[in-house]
C-alpha cells in the first residue's frame, strides 16, 4: 500500500515561506547491519524545504522493496522560525547475505541537483527475530502498530538437562492489544523429545502481569513436559499463533482527519489477522554419565519404584500364570524398556503386554507402566523365577539406582491333561509304539537272593575257580617228576646215541692214523654196539646179536640194514685179532660204519 | 563236623527264607493281577526292604510304577532289573517303552565298534553267569592239559594242546568280563533323575551357572561326588553337577 503522509499545518498555510535555505539532502537507514528476513527502513530527507522535485531513487540492488517511496512532509515552528522537510522512505528487505551499497538518490531543488551519499548495508545470516510473514506493507504497518504489544514467549524451567530428564516448556502470549481471537496454527514439532501435555488448555485465560513496567494480559497457551530422547543440542521449533487483532486502519488518502484522530476511538476499526511466532529454543541435553552405567539400565530417568507379583503361586502344567511388573514414579515412563527377566526354560515366556497410566503431578509427569508377562509352565516341578533388576537414573541424586525384584518360586503340578504336553523328539514310529502297552509282570519260579550277595566272589566260586588251576599245576609237577625217574636214561641215551657214536668214530679215526689196528677196530665196534644199545634203550651188557636184530627189525629197519650191521660188527671183531691188514681195509670199515649209523638214524622209528 | 552241621542248618534257613520271599512275591503278583497296582507296588517294595532282590522283582515293580504313571521310578526299576539280567527281553522292551515317555532326548555319542562289540559280549551274562563260564572254561583247560600230559599219541596231544589254549583264552576273557560286570552291578555307576526338572550346575555349588535342564527319567552316569553333589555325565558327552537329592542311583 502506498502511503503518502502529508502533514499540512494549518498555520503554515498562512505563512509565506520566507526562508530560502540551501537544501540538505541526506539518506539514512535505521541500521546498517541487518539479518536476513529483517526489514530495513531507508529514508531520504530533504531538509529546509518541502518543495523538492523530480526525486529519483537509486536502484536497490539485492533488496526487495516492500513499501515506498512514502512521501512525508514535515514542518516545524521553533521560536518563530519555520523549518520544513520532505522525506521519502522505503521499507526494504534483503534478498541475500553480504555487503550491499545503496546508491545515491537525487532531487532537484532550487535549480540545483542534490545527491545523497551512498550507504553500505551489511546483511548477515539468520534472524533471531521472528520475521514478519508475507510482509506486505499493510502487515508491516499493523506489525508496527502491534509491535511489542502482542508477542509470544516461550520459557523452559531449565535449559540444560540430562537425556531423559523432564523439561517443562511453557508458551505464553503477552497482550496489550485488543485481541479478538487467537488460534494456534502451527504447533512446534518436538523432534527428539517425548512430549506430554501438562495442561490441556481449553480456554485461554488471561491474567494481568507487568513486564518492563508495562501491564500485559498474559495467558498460557501451552504447557508441555518434554523428555529428550537423545543428547546434544536440540532445538524446539517456534510456535505460530494467528491472532485476530482489532486495529485502526489508516486510509491512503490524505484525509487529514485520519492524521489527527489517529486514535482507536476515531479510527477505523478493523479485524486484522496477525501471526505471532515464538523464538526457537535451544536446549542442551547432556548424555547420561557413563560411570556406573549398569547393564540392566534401560533408559529410565526419573524416580521410580517397582512392584512385582505373580497372580498365583501354584499352577498346573500348561496352565498360564502372569508375572506383573509395575514401575511407577516420575520420569520418562513411556520410554521405559521392559526389564529383562530370565525365566527357566521350562516356562514358556511371551512378550510382555504393556499398559501405561500417565498422570500429572503438578508440573511433573508421573504414573505407572505395567509389564505383564504371560508364563506357561510346560513341565512339573518347582520353577524358580530369579530376581531381576530394574535400573533408573536418579536425576536428583545424579546416579543410577537399581531396584531388585523378589525371587518367585512357582510350584507346578502335573496337569490333568498330560496328553497335551509336548512329547519331545519322537518319530512317528515311536509314537505308534507309545500306544502299545508294556509287557506283563513275571511270575512263577523266581530265584531271590539277598542284596549284594552273589555267586561271584563267594567261597564256592573261588573253590571252583582255583581248583582246576591247582590241579593243573599238580599234574604238571607230577608228570615232570615221573619222567625224570622213568624216562631219563633211555630218553637221554636215545637222543644222544648218534652223538656218542660220532665221538667214538672220531677216536677210531685217530687210531687209524696212528696205525693202531686193534684199537681202531675196538673203537668202531663199540661205536656201533653202543649206538644200537642207546637207540634201543637196552643196556649194552644185555644186548646180544639176536636180541639186537629182533628189536631193530621191530623198530622198522629192513632186514638188509640189520644184516649189514651185524656183518660189519662181526668183521670188526674178526679183524681185531686177525693178521695185520692194510689201511685201505680199515678206511673202508670206517666209512661203512659211518654210513650205517646215519642209515639207522634215518630209518629207525 | 559241627561246622558242617551249622552250614547245613544255615543253608536250610536260607532256603526257607527264600521260600517265604517267593510266597510274598506271588501274593504281590496276585494283587497286581487283581488290579490294585498301588498295593502291589508296596508289596514289592516290602520284599526289597527285606533285603532280597531279583530281576523279576525289579521288573514287576517297574511295571507297577509304569501303570501308576510314575515313569522315573519305572525306569529306575527296569534299569535295576537290567543290571541283574542284562539280556532279559521283557525288561529291555518295557524299559524302551518307558524311556519314550522321558522328555529329554539325548543322542549318545557313537562308540567305537570294538567297544560296542565288547559291551554286547560283556552283557551276554550277568557277573554270576560269567563266573560259571569262567569256571567251566578253567575246568576244560585243566582236563585237556591233563590229557596233553598223559597221552603219548601225537594227534591226541596236538588236539588237547589247542583245546587247552582255547579254554585258557576263554577263561581269561570271562575273567575280564566278569570283573567289569561285577563292577557294573555292585558299584552305583548310573542314576535316574527323579526330580521333575533340575538344572544341572557347572560346579557343586547352588550359586554356580545353570548349564542345562534335565527332566525326570533321564539316565545319567555318575562320575564323581563332592559332599551332597554328584558329577554326572550324559551319553551325549555333557558333564555337570547335580544335588544328590534329585536323582537315585540304579
Amino acid at each position: 500500500m502506498m502511503k503518502v503522509l502529508a502533514v499540512v499545518c494549518l498555520i503554515g498555510l498562512f505563512c509565506s515561506v520566507t526562508v530560502a535555505m540551501v537544501g540538505n539532502f541526506t539518506a539514512s537507514v535505521d541500521r546498517n547491519r541487518i539479518a536476513m528476513g529483517e526489514q530495513l527502513e531507508l529514508t531520504f530527507t530533504l531538509n529546509g524545504s518541502s518543495s523538492g522535485s523530480n526525486f529519483r531513487p537509486p536502484v536497490f540492488n539485492g533488496f526487495l522493496t516492500l513499501s515506498g517511496p512514502n512521501q512525508s512532509t514535515n514542518m516545524q515552528f521553533v521560536n518563530g522560525t519555520t523549518s520544513s522537510s520532505i522525506s521519502y522512505s522505503y521499507v526494504l528487505q534483503p534478498r541475500s547475505e553480504g555487503d550491499f551499497t545503496i546508491g545515491s538518490a537525487t532531487i532537484d531543488f532550487n535549480g540545483n541537483q542534490l545527491q545523497t551519499q551512498p550507504i553500505t548495508i551489511k546483511v548477515v545470516k539468520g534472524s533471531p527475530q521472528a520475521k514478519q510473514q508475507g510482509s506486505p506493507a499493510e502487515d508491516t504497518d499493523i506489525g508496527k502498530q502491534i509491535g511489542d504489544n502482542l508477542f509470544l514467549k516461550v520459557s523452559v524451567d531449565k535449559s540444560s538437562v540430562y537425556q531423559g530428564e523432564q523439561i517443562t516448556v511453557t508458551y505464553k502470549v503477552y497482550n496489550r492489544t485488543r485481541l479478538a481471537n487467537l488460534n494456534i496454527t502451527k504447533l512446534p514439532a518436538m523432534t527428539g523429545f517425548w512430549s506430554e501435555d501438562l495442561e490441556q488448555i481449553k480456554q485461554v485465560q488471561f491474567a494481568p502481569e507487568v513486564v518492563n513496567g508495562k501491564q500485559y494480559n498474559v495467558a498460557v497457551l501451552k504447557k508441555v513436559a518434554l523428555f529428550p530422547q537423545r543428547s546434544g543440542s536440540l532445538t524446539l521449533d517456534p510456535m505460530d499463533v494467528e491472532c485476530v487483532v482489532q486495529v485502526q486502519t489508516r486510509k491512503r488518502s490524505n484525509d487529514i482527519f485520519d492524521q489527527f484522530f489517529n486514535d482507536p476511538f476515531f479510527g477505523n476499526q478493523s479485524n486484522v489477522k496477525h501471526t505471532i511466532r515464538s523464538q526457537p529454543l535451544k536446549i542442551t541435553v547432556m548424555p547420561l554419565p557413563d560411570a556406573g552405567a549398569v547393564s540392566s539400565f534401560g533408559g529410565a530417568v526419573g524416580k521410580f519404584s517397582m512392584e512385582t507379583w505373580l497372580d498365583k503361586q501354584q499352577t498346573k502344567t500348561n496352565d498360564p500364570v502372569t508375572l506383573k511388573v509395575k514401575i511407577s514414579g516420575r520420569g520418562n515412563l513411556k520410554l521405559l524398556e521392559a526389564p529383562a527377566i530370565n525365566v527357566p526354560p521350562d516356562l514358556e515366556r511371551y512378550d510382555p503386554k504393556i499398559s501405561d497410566n500417565v498422570t500429572r503431578e503438578g508440573s511433573f509427569i508421573a504414573g505407572n507402566r505395567t509389564f505383564e508377562y504371560l508364563l506357561i509352565p510346560r513341565h512339573a516341578g518347582e520353577q524358580k523365577i530369579p530376581s531381576f533388576p530394574f535400573t533408573f537414573f536418579d536425576v536428583d541424586k545424579k546416579k543410577y539406582t537399581t531396584l531388585n525384584s523378589p525371587e518367585f518360586v512357582l510350584s507346578v503340578e502335573k496337569g490333568s491333561d498330560a496328553g497335551s504336553s509336548p512329547v519331545v523328539g519322537l518319530s512317528k514310529e515311536d509314537v505308534k509304539l507309545l500306544g502299545e502297552d508294556i509287557r506283563f509282570i513275571k511270575s512263577g519260579a523266581v530265584k531271590f537272593r539277598r542284596k549284594g550277595e552273589s555267586f561271584t566272589g563267594s567261597p564256592a566260586f573261588f573253590a571252583l575257580a582255583i581248583s582246576p588251576v591247582l590241579s593243573c599245576v599238580g599234574l604238571f609237577v607230577y608228570a615232570r617228576r615221573r619222567r625224570k625217574i622213568l624216562g631219563d636214561v633211555t630218553g637221554l641215551r636215545n637222543r644222544k646215541a648218534r652223538k656218542v657214536a660220532q665221538q667214538r668214530l672220531v677216536q677210531a679215526k685217530k687210531f687209524l692214523q696212528m696205525k693202531k689196528k686193534e684199537e681202531f677196530y675196538t673203537e668202531v665196534s663199540r661205536a656201533l654196539w653202543g649206538y644200537v644199545a642207546d637207540k634201543l634203550g637196552i643196556p649194552p651188557a644185555e644186548l646180544s646179536k639176536d636180541t639186537a636184530r629182533l628189536s631193530l627189525e621191530q623198530r622198522g629197519l629192513s632186514v638188509e640194514i640189520v644184516s649189514e650191521l651185524v656183518a660189519v660188527i662181526e668183521r670188526c671183531d674178526f679183524a681185531r685179532f686177525a693178521p695185520p691188514s692194510d689201511s685201505l681195509t680199515m678206511d673202508t670199515m670206517y666209512n661203512e660204519a659211518e654210513k650205517l649209523i646215519s642209515t639207522i638214524e634215518d630209518n629207525i622209528r | 563236623m559241627s561246622y558242617l552241621r551249622i552250614l547245613i542248618i544255615l543253608f536250610f534257613v536260607q532256603v526257607s527264607y527264600a521260600q517265604e520271599v517267593s510266597l510274598q512275591f506271588e501274593q504281590a503278583n496276585q494283587v497286581y493281577r487283581n488290579g490294585d497296582v498301588q498295593k502291589a507296588a508296596g508289596m514289592y517294595e516290602e520284599i526289597l526292604k527285606n533285603g532280597y532282590e531279583s530281576p523279576a522283582l525289579y521288573y514287576n515293580l517297574g511295571n507297577a510304577h509304569f501303570k501308576l504313571n510314575n515313569i522315573p521310578s519305572a525306569i529306575l526299576n527296569y534299569e535295576r532289573a537290567k543290571r541283574l539280567a542284562p539280556h532279559d527281553d521283557d525288561v529291555s522292551y518295557n524299559l524302551r517303552l518307558a524311556n519314550l515317555r522321558v522328555i529329554d532326548k539325548i543322542e549318545p555319542i557313537p562308540q567305537l565298534f570294538f567297544t560296542e562289540w565288547w559291551q554286547s559280549i560283556m552283557n551276554l551274562y550277568s557277573a554270576d553267569g560269567w563266573s560259571i563260564v569262567m569256571i567251566i572254561a578253567l575246568w576244560c583247560a585243566a582236563i585237556s592239559f591233563a590229557i596233553l600230559l598223559m597221552m603219548r599219541s601225537m594227534l591226541i596231544r596236538k588236539t588237547s594242546l589247542i583245546l587247552t589254549a582255547a579254554a585258557v583264552v576263554i577263561s581269561v576273557l570271562s575273567i575280564v568280563a566278569l570283573r567289569q560286570r561285577e563292577h557294573q552291578e555292585q558299584a552305583q555307576l548310573n542314576a535316574i533323575i527323579t526330580a521333575a526338572s533340575v538344572s544341572v550346575k557347572s560346579a557343586p555349588d547352588e550359586q554356580s551357572t545353570d548349564l542345562f535342564i534335565l527332566h525326570e527319567g533321564v539316565k545319567v552316569e555318575l562320575v564323581d561326588n563332592v559332599g551332597n553333589w554328584l558329577k554326572i555325565h550324559l551319553p551325549d558327552g555333557k558333564v555337570g553337577w547335580l544335588a544328590s537329592a534329585s536323582l537315585e542311583a540304579i
